[in-house]
């Protein structure tokens, strides 16, 4: 192969890893993408869709977005779309060959933004954003190769710009501005047409469309963003990739150097994998999220011991900076062991409080997991309060829908589910469930149902999803009278360290499940907050031997070693309650 | 089994079974009194079948319509109600038998205001993005936003606007005011051919900015109640969500001298909800008891009571040349009941006065007891409305400007999503059996996952748009 002459073979070998990369590592993304969009084959939301401009890209980001439900597919798509982007702007600027690496970087850039989304996939209001970019670049590109076959230029730009501002947004209007770019003979009468189309065909349309500002008409269908700090590196690739595309002219005429394509190539792929690095923790939570709705809970309790571990691992290695797993995977694991009637056995170990995620961008674990959490804890009005807030915020969403059916199934309102489980049976992956869920009434949701409580409060959790729950589980008082409720509240009232509400809890646990049988976790909590307490008598409660030996070995421990080391604890005590009592890490809000 | 003798090439069936029951529909606009004005009522047959045809007849003429989506051609509807009544018969074919459904009606009565308006929201809780507020014409299906939050806010700058409480004056669309909410909060008043934009919290309204509004019929004067609102969250009532005030009073603007005065503030009372007589000459309100005890923060204290704060019905004369008020009194006594009346309305002509009772509290688009009723101002005696009631929420009700129509809110399709509904008042005093508003595409309600909240009937066309309204404020 001589990559002189074909150096666009390179370009293609590109294309395998990437799809590889994007489709097992970033899956959760892809699916949580997916999941947070909608496309419904109904008139009533194509029509509505695209009455706003921009609205048949819209609608076809949409279109292929549902395919990354199976991220397999989704990512082969994505990547298709990204070297069909590269190879016509190839074909466009670059039909020598020379410098052709350069239509590489509006796809790397695009894939460099997908990757580097991060925690904004949770407050990103443009639909379908993973495809979107691409799509709308590749129209974008679309209008030179087009102007080449129109003799009367200025015509050409005014009747694309009308169009493609219509179906394509801010992309129709970057299209209008290549063509003047591309343009060899840079005529006045084509400039003038091509600014005076670019800046009044949005202000004509936003006499009409009411649902954007006047000012953000000419910004339709790009991903917006704060102009603040912090958001700063998820716009940057954006925004260099609609750059690279206006300085592509001036790329072409480079002068050509050895190894140029080499070195062009490597920039472009340091691009695209970049940000994938320190997200690894971020990456899991997005599979852990996806596998909690698919409430495949082997997988998501397997994820979540694979992150402690890693962390496990860093502290045992002495390393100064910890990969800690988030505070909501931490959660989403206990979850996984109460459905899987685990948590008294593997819920405790030495790391299992988590952090805050390590981003600027603002997160709240209520946004990213609610409907999740409070559904499958028994609290499905709360579960459908937070679909309702987070799809005004955001749009009706697959996730939401889904929730919102399942919440009124479970809060016995068939009727209420009716409207969201027909719009889910005209969806192409989740219309199955939907006619599912309408004989199953509830069905398959075990745990939720026996969490149902028949008392009511009247409460506000402001936002704060763990402190509800907490004091939900720990502090209300209630006639529940299902293990599985017990087993929840016993589970929550260890994690506060606090003696009195663990014993309340206990007896309660006992009073309803017995006393035998009890899992290691709790007995180990018991001799501690027995200790603590002193006047508490544990005497007639049956402990396994060991149980009762690794506790001296405790105290023994803890008299020898009054302030003990994290790799001390984590060597001797890792996977126990004491570590994790003994850590006294509190758990962070947000 | 019954022949029936089809003309020409209709496809009406000729051969057919009788059926002895209704057909079941989405909406069921079965036997309903309607306005002779109103746009088709568009239906879908949920009976099930393999093919449906449906022939509309009245003496002025006959529609055949096929397929389950019964859609009205605007032309062929207005000359059936040319007649007084329309009959419906709807045919269904089932494993190649052709089936009649029992015949209805539709009887059209007087005409009804031509439009009505209302905001339309996500029924969210605390987060809000797309809010409008919309004007129908029920003579046809045309729906145009007067006020859209999108066109003002940036939600990617986390600056949102809520939109709420449109008022006209008098049914006209000459006089009319909204409230802005957060990001370019304010209230626009549109008086006099002029546009503005007024803050409203002002040292005569100590509670909160201005809230629930009602426009004189005639004088240039908006009554308004102050309210500092509070919402909280039920883990298991099919409620959902409690809204209470912890303080509210009633102020009075005058729009033209921009003066605001206090109207009612007494501490240990909650006013609200005003709402004018035809006349202009009475106020009436709703009015609770809350007397927080000393040293007891009033926002907990309210929360421990929300089950017990029960609102009765007011009125306060109002002379109209001296612009006094007359001392308050009693017009219902809903707490004494063990109720709590909202919402109260007057009829135009002044015989009857309409208003929501619920258990409690204030907010009753949020409480599945809420009913209509109607006090007859003559005889003093109030009903519940059973005719116009469901086991689900019924509030916000608004008259036409000639008293003929009642157009109210109601979440009795899932308990979710409030509907719009209009009834007939008959003239023995009931009202006819409630319809939802028509729409082109009636899947559209089912789709839609916007409330309607407000409905307020309005005469004429409200001649401003989002961004006309938007520059007219700046």
């Amino acid at each position: 192969m001589n990559v002189r002459r074909k150096p666009e073979s390179w370009a293609w070998m590109l294309w395998l890893p990437l799809w590889a990369w994007t489709a097992t590592s970033w899956s959760g993304l892809l699916q949580k993408a997916e999941s947070r969009d909608l496309f419904i084959w109904s008139w009533d939301f194509i029509s509505s869709r695209l009455l706003q401009p921009g609205g048949l890209l819209s609608l076809t980001g949409s279109f292929l977005t549902q395919f990354l439900h199976i991220p397999v597919l989704g990512a082969l798509l994505l990547t298709a779309l990204y070297a069909l982007l590269a190879r016509m702007v190839r074909r466009l600027y670059f039909k020598e060959g020379r410098n052709s690496m350069f239509s590489l970087f509006p796809s790397a850039f695009l894939a460099c933004a997908a990757m580097a989304t991060g925690y904004m996939v949770y407050r990103l209001k443009l639909a379908a954003f993973l495809f979107v970019p691409p799509l709308g670049l590749t129209v974008a590109v679309l209008a030179p190769t087009l102007a080449t076959h129109f003799r009367n230029r200025s015509a050409f730009i005014l009747i694309w710009t009308a169009t493609a501002y219509s179906l394509a947004g801010f992309y129709g209007l970057l299209g209008t501005l290549l063509v003047i770019i591309k343009s060899d003979s840079h005529r006045l009468a084509d400039t003038a047409a091509a600014l005076a189309a670019v800046a009044a065909v949005p202000l004509v349309w936003a006499q009409f469309y009411t649902g954007t500002r006047t000012d953000n008409a000419f910004l339709a269908m790009l991903p917006l963003f704060s102009p603040e700090k912090r958001y700063f590196a998820c716009a940057l690739p954006y925004l260099l990739a609609i750059l690279s595309l206006l300085f592509m002219p001036l790329a072409a005429r480079l002068p050509q150097f050895r190894c140029n394509a080499a070195i062009l190539t490597a920039i472009a792929a340091l691009t695209v994998f970049c940000p994938s690095i320190g997200k690894r923790q971020f990456r899991t939570e997005l599979k852990m999220s996806a596998a909690v709705d698919e409430q495949d809970w082997e997988k998501v309790v397997t994820l979540g011991d694979r992150s402690l571990a890693i962390a496990a691992r860093d502290v045992a290695h002495g390393r100064r900076r910890i990969c800690e797993p988030t505070r909501l995977m931490v959660l989403y694991r206990d979850l996984a062991l109460l459905e899987l009637g685990r948590e008294g056995t593997e819920a405790f170990n030495y790391r299992r409080t988590g952090i805050k995620p390590e981003t600027a961008v603002p997160v709240s674990m209520a946004v990213q997991a609610a409907r999740q959490m409070y559904f499958h804890f028994g609290l499905p009005a709360y579960s459908y309060r937070w679909c309702f807030e987070t799809s005004a915020q955001s749009g009706l969403s697959y996730e939401n829908l889904v929730y919102m059916s399942a919440s009124c199934i479970l809060g016995g309102n068939e009727k209420g589910a009716d409207r969201y489980l027909t719009r889910l049976e005209h969806t192409l992956f989740y219309r199955k469930w939907a006619l599912q869920q309408r004989s199953a009434g509830g069905d398959g949701y075990g745990f939720a149902k026996a969490m149902l409580c028949t008392e009511d409060w009247l409460d506000n959790d402001y936002s704060q999803l763990e402190a509800f729950l907490s004091s939900y589980f720990t502090q209300y008082e209630t006639s529940c009278s299902s293990p599985e409720f017990f087993r929840t509240a016993l589970l929550w009232s260890a994690q506060t360290r606090l003696t009195e509400r663990f014993f309340n809890a206990y007896d309660n646990y006992v009073s309803n499940c017995g006393p035998d049988g009890l899992d290691s976790h709790w007995q180990q909590a018991l001799q501690l907050f027995a200790g603590i307490t002193q006047g508490a008598d544990i005497s007639r409660i049956p402990l396994d031997k060991e149980q009762k030996q690794l506790f001296i070995s405790f105290r023994k421990f803890m008299r020898d070693n009054p302030e003990p080391s994290e790799k001390q604890l984590q060597k001797w005590f890792g996977n126990t309650f004491y570590s994790y009592f003994q850590s006294g890490q509190m758990p962070p809000m947000y | 089994m019954a022949a029936f003798l089809a003309a020409g090439c209709t496809g009406v069936p000729k051969v057919w079974d009788s059926c002895g029951q209704l057909p079941s529909m989405t909406p069921d606009y079965s036997n309903v009194v309607i306005p002779r004005n109103i746009a088709p009522m568009n239906f879908i047959i949920d009976t099930p079948g393999d093919r449906f045809v449906t022939v509309l007849k009245s003496d002025a003429g006959e529609t055949v319509l096929r397929g389950r989506t019964v859609k009205i051609p605007m032309r062929r509807w207005r000359r059936l109600l040319e007649s007084d009544s329309i009959s419906i018969n709807v045919f269904v074919q089932r494993d190649g038998q052709w089936i009649r459904m029992k015949e209805f009606s539709m009887t059209a009565s007087d005409p009804i205001d031509r439009y009505v308006t209302y905001r339309l929201i996500p029924p969210s809780f605390q987060q809000y993005e797309d809010i409008s507020i919309c004007q129908r014409d029920l003579e046809s299906f045309g729906e145009k936003a007067i006020y859209r939050n999108m066109a003002v806010m940036k939600p990617a700058r986390g600056q949102g606007q809520c939109v709420n409480c449109h008022s006209f004056q008098n049914y006209g669309t000459e006089s009319f005011q909204l409230h802005l909410r957060q990001y370019e909060g304010g209230t626009v008043i549109v008086h006099d051919g002029k546009v503005r934009k007024v803050n409203l919290k002002r040292s005569q309204t100590a509670v909160s900015t201005a809230v629930y509004p009602s426009w004189h019929p005639f004088l240039p004067l908006v009554a308004y109640s102050t309210n500092s609102t509070v919402q909280y969250f039920h883990t298991s009532h099919p409620d959902r969500v409690e809204v209470f005030d912890d303080a509210s009073d009633l102020v009075l603007y005058n729009v033209e001298t921009d003066v605001l005065t206090p109207v009612l503030t007494t501490p240990d009372r909650l006013e609200c909800f005003p709402s004018w007589s035809q006349d202009g000459r009475t106020l009436y309100y709703v009015q609770a008891v809350h007397d927080i005890p000393d040293g007891e923060d009033r926002h907990r204290y309210t929360l421990s009571q929300t089950d017990s704060i029960r609102y009765d019905i007011y009125a306060m004369p109002f002379n109209t040349a001296t612009m006094e008020w007359g001392a308050p009194y009693r017009v219902f006594n809903a707490s004494a009941a063990g109720c709590s009346a909202t919402h109260p309305r007057l009829s135009p002509d002044g015989r009857r006065l309409m208003f929501s009772l619920g258990s409690h509290g204030i907010f009753h688009v949020w409480h599945n007891d809420a009913d209509l009723w109607m006090l007859d101002m003559t005889s003093g005696q109030a009903r519940a409305l059973d005719e116009l009631n469901s086991d689900r929420a019924e509030s916000y009700h608004s008259w036409s400007h000639d008293g003929r129509w009642v157009i109210f809110g109601s979440r009795r399709e899932d308990g979710e999503y409030t509907r719009l509904f209009i009834s007939h008042l008959q003239p023995d005093g009931t009202f006819s059996k409630p319809f939802t508003i028509p729409q082109k595409d009636p899947h559209s309600n089912s789709m839609r996952v916007y409330s309607y909240n407000i409905p307020e009937f309005t005469t004429e066309r409200v001649k401003y748009g989002p961004r006309r309204l938007l520059r007219a404020m700046r």
